[in-house]
């Protein structure tokens, strides 16, 4: 199925470089941008529960089934490009 | 003739033309999920994904296989965007939300009720923190192909987030650990929701 692959796709991404669930990708490259990643630190709870919603908010856009249009597009291309090479 | 009877340069260039389709199909999701974060409206995101596919596809000849497929898409449509956000204002983008929770599949029960608030507090954001933030914090980009994609200093990228972060820590009304209930955004934004429809 086009859309679940590509859903799993997405999913992995945003599980971060190393595989963390919760922003980790943010927090992992933030080092020199924001202060220490100490759990106790105010500013890195904060960070990481904005992190948790935003993958969340991305991951249940990726999740939507792809509209019919997008994929007959992509067919149409395909179909035009094997026609051309005729 | 069958695929293995045609010349080898043929073969090869099928073979191209099936990976790259395979790699647009795979992200796709993802295309559209930072369309509908851009835009919020989804005609427009659909619009817009369509738009990429097109010149993505016109101009599959300067995609470097091995390279990060995402970020090549990512640039494509921020350029649509932007270029249709000058022509047309602020018509394309969505400025609360609405339609990104009108798409989005059903989260758990208690992940519903606090995605619209987020949402809402996400959409408030202007467009250039909002397209970083979701780049490096959902999308998987590094900051460095988060910084080629706007075209601007890796330094701007994490200015950009960082302000982000604090704005949307603001309007979610969250200044400290205590905001966070039992350690997460998510528990504190269920928590006021709950008390306001009780209340």
């Amino acid at each position: 199925m086009i859309s679940s692959s590509g859903g799993e796709d997405a999913h992995d991404s945003m599980r971060g470089r190393d595989g963390d669930p919760g922003g980790g990708n943010l927090r992992a490259q933030a080092k020199d941008a924001t202060p220490p990643a100490d759990p106790s630190n105010k500013d890195y709870l904060v960070n990481d529960a904005i992190g948790k919603a935003l993958q969340a908010h991305y991951r249940s856009l990726a999740d939507a089934p792809l509209p019919d249009r997008l994929l007959i597009l992509l067919a149409e291309l395909e179909a035009k490009d094997s026609d051309d090479d005729r | 003739m069958t695929d293995d009877d045609a010349p080898p340069k043929m073969r090869r260039v099928d073979a191209q033309t099936r990976d790259f389709r395979d790699g647009l199909i795979a992200e796709m999701p993802s295309l559209r999920a930072f369309a509908i974060s851009l835009s919020g409206r989804l005609e427009s995101a659909d619009d817009l994904v369509q738009e990429t596919l097109l010149k993505a596809w016109a101009n599959a000849h300067s995609y470097q296989p091995g390279t990060n497929m995402r970020a090549w898409l990512f640039t494509i449509l921020r350029n649509t965007f932007f270029s249709l956000r000058r022509q047309h204002g602020r018509e394309v983008q969505d400025t609360d939300g609405i339609y990104s929770q009108r798409l989005a599949t059903p989260a758990a029960q208690e992940g519903a009720l606090d995605l619209a608030d987020f949402r809402v507090a996400l959409a408030k954001l202007p467009v250039e923190q909002r397209e970083v933030l979701i780049m490096v914090g959902a999308s998987g980009l590094s900051y460095e192909e988060a910084a080629t994609v706007c075209n601007i200093a890796v330094g701007t990228v994490k200015s950009r987030i960082s302000r982000a972060r604090a704005a949307l820590a603001d309007l979610l009304g969250i200044s400290g650990p205590e905001d966070l209930g039992a350690g997460s955004a998510t528990d504190a934004i269920v928590k006021r929701s709950t008390v306001g429809e009780a209340g």
